[in-house]
């Protein structure tokens, strides 16, 4: 449907994407995640025609689209601030794409109103766009880049303004419509929720670079680097020494401690003995006991230094002096299981070796 | 408590009296008007409305009036498109030397009007177009020029900056996008500045004194040579005449676009 290959892009001598290769299939949704000057956007808007890549092509359909400007690809797309047309009304607003695509005026009322009901804002079709609330604005823009029926959909952060629980809300809704509708989607954002919760695929871009590319999950569980590994999710870095290894079976030597490990990607060669390498450690991976010795590969103790009552879980930041100066963080999800734990309470840390990843450096 | 009130008082104090200073010389201006006496004064004696009747009788002021009227109109359709295509350009396009082009149409403000006068009438003089009426307000347009582009800027600058991206990813050709999108999102823009430009240009005296002569006299010009003679309260009708002219215009203005374009702080 959507193959990029090779593309990059330079702004005067900055570069803003290297190289970058990944390819759509039909009706799946892919969600671009980085932080912001990542080059995500960049990406998006080259393949909506609005920046024209340095290197590189993209196909749509199997099709070059270098030389075809903007207004001839058959993309749909939703801005970052919507960018609906203040001078129209929603329903003018959502007719506009038919009308500048040479639909036949007679069919437009019926798929605009159909348009409408998809994105169940039946009722405010005669409104203008500065009388609509946010998320009704929001339905509009997503109506209006949908609404000529493109195979191909772009969202630019359309989301972030949005307040929280509006924001779920309209993530659901849009992979609800996108499934209805069988629309290929690709979405950049740098809300990593977002792209857990929207995307078959996510394709995690750091310094103009793809990171990686895998299933949410995948890139949840399997972090490809160490820079994906602290976008997605809270993780704990701990510098480390290999300290054995015998065939897959890894030890590293973390501050006063050694504790089993898993390399991240078991493709590559096990790092030497004695190497320098970075552990990450899921907040959520570590076990927090009082008392008891955490039941886990490998543990130690330490104290609490601060506790966050977040509601449906709580955030520790516990020292633990075989690591070093470093605090860990710790997410505990069932706090109604357990009694919260005052600043300066000791506790038992611990982790299991599939939890601690080992990155080389 | 007490602090709170006579705060409250100082406050009223102030704004009654930015009021009464504000609408004082249109007051008195009405009041005049409608004097039955010979000469201007206020307050008025009596109550009457001949001296209306005098300034729609008067040939001269009516010939003044039209010319102003014609002045203005002359001044308006040639700013409309010269400063919206200005001003989009300075807020929608990414234009070489941005910021010494908008200096450089401020200009006409920094340089003051008996300046810029004297420039037009030595070039209108050199071009043989002195004596003509177009040409006044094509000279009026040049001095308010600023005002029309601010008013479409301070329009354009308020929107996406993706509007056009936006009409493109729709299917519209830029040609096609410009006329469908991008002139109707700042039509208010353009409409208060055509506005503005009219009644500027049917008020604008001293580059018309300049550039006017006995056959082309605008109607503020008129009243100025009345004045030097009789100041009869025909003068005052005229002037609410003028009165009108604006209140028209600041009506229609927030008839078609709304005052909260002013009123907004951005």
């Amino acid at each position: 449907m959507v193959a990029v290959e090779g593309v990059g892009k330079s702004f005067g001598g900055t570069t803003a994407v290297t190289d970058v290769t990944f390819s759509v299939p039909r009706g799946r949704f892919l969600t671009i995640l980085g932080p912001s000057g990542s080059g995500k956007t960049t990406l998006l808007r080259m393949i909506a025609g609005f920046i024209e890549p340095s290197q590189g092509e993209i196909y749509i359909h199997g099709k070059p689209v270098s030389a075809v400007p903007p207004h001839r690809r058959a993309i749909g797309m939703v801005f970052q601030r919507l960018a609906l047309f203040p001078h129209l009304t929603a329903w003018d607003n959502v007719a506009y794409p038919l009308r500048m695509r040479g639909f036949d005026a007679a069919e437009i009322p019926d798929r605009v109103a159909a348009m409408f009901g998809i994105v169940q804002l039946k009722g405010f079709e005669q409104r203008r766009i500065q009388q609509l609330s946010g998320g009704q604005q929001q339905r509009v823009a997503i109506a209006r880049a949908l609404v000529f029926e493109p195979d191909l959909v772009l969202l630019d952060e359309p989301l972030a303004a949005l307040d929280r629980k509006l924001r779920e809300e309209m993530q659901l809704e849009f992979r609800r419509i996108q499934q209805e509708l069988g629309v290929t989607t690709i979405n950049v954002t740098h809300d990593q929720r977002e792209a857990l919760v929207m995307s078959d695929e996510v394709m995690v871009m750091d310094g103009g670079r793809v990171q990686q590319l895998a299933p949410p999950a995948e890139t949840y569980r399997n972090p490809a680097n160490a820079f994906v590994a602290t976008f997605i999710g809270v993780t704990n870095f701990l510098p480390a020494h290999v300290a054995s290894r015998t065939g897959s079976a890894l030890r590293v030597r973390i501050g006063d401690l050694e504790s089993p490990a898993r390399l991240a990607d078991p493709q590559l060669p096990t790092p030497p003995h004695g190497a320098a390498v970075d552990c990450a450690l899921r907040a959520e991976h570590v076990w927090l006991r009082s008392g008891a010795p955490a039941d886990a590969d490998c543990s130690s103790s330490g104290r609490v230094m601060q506790c966050i009552f977040e509601g449906d879980r709580i955030v520790y930041e516990v020292a633990v002096a075989a690591l070093g100066p470093a605090l860990i963080r710790v997410i505990d999800r069932t706090p109604e299981a357990h009694l919260l734990l005052a600043p300066g309470a000791p506790v038992e840390v611990g982790w299991n070796a599939r939890d601690l990843i080992v990155f080389p450096r | 408590m007490s602090t709170v009130r006579s705060k409250a008082v100082v406050l009223w104090t102030v704004v009654v009296l930015n009021l009464i200073l504000l609408a004082a010389p249109t007051v008195i201006i009405l009041g005049a008007s409608v004097t039955t006496g010979n000469i201007i004064a206020f307050p008025p004696e009596g109550f009457s409305l001949k001296w209306y009747g005098k300034v729609f009788a008067s040939v001269v002021l009516r010939e003044a009036f039209v010319r102003s009227l014609w002045v203005s109109i002359v001044c308006t359709v040639i700013a409309v498109p010269a400063g919206t295509l200005a001003a989009l350009a300075l807020a929608r396009y990414r234009v070489r030397f941005a910021k010494l082009l908008q200096l450089y149409l401020l200009l006409p403000f920094t340089v003051p009007l008996i300046g810029a006068g004297m420039g037009m009438l030595m070039l209108f003089g050199e071009l043989g177009i002195l004596g003509e009426l177009w040409p006044v307000g094509l000279a009026c347009c040049v001095i308010n020029l600023p005002f029309m582009i601010w008013a479409v800027l301070a329009s354009a600058n308020a929107l996406d900056t993706d509007l056009e991206n936006a009409a493109a990813n729709c299917g519209a050709a830029p040609l096609q996008a410009f006329v469908t999108v991008t002139l109707p999102a700042v039509a208010p823009g353009i409409i208060t500045g055509a506005l503005l430009m009219f009644v500027l240009a049917f008020n604008e005296f001293l580059v018309s004194l300049l550039l006017t002569d006995a056959n082309t006299v605008t109607l503020p010009v008129s009243i100025y040579n009345s004045i030097r003679n009789v100041i009869t309260p025909d003068l005052a009708a005229v002037s609410v005449v003028y009165i009108l002219v604006a209140t028209l215009a600041i009506a229609l203005l927030d008839r078609w676009v709304g005052l909260e374009i002013f009123l907004k702080s951005k």
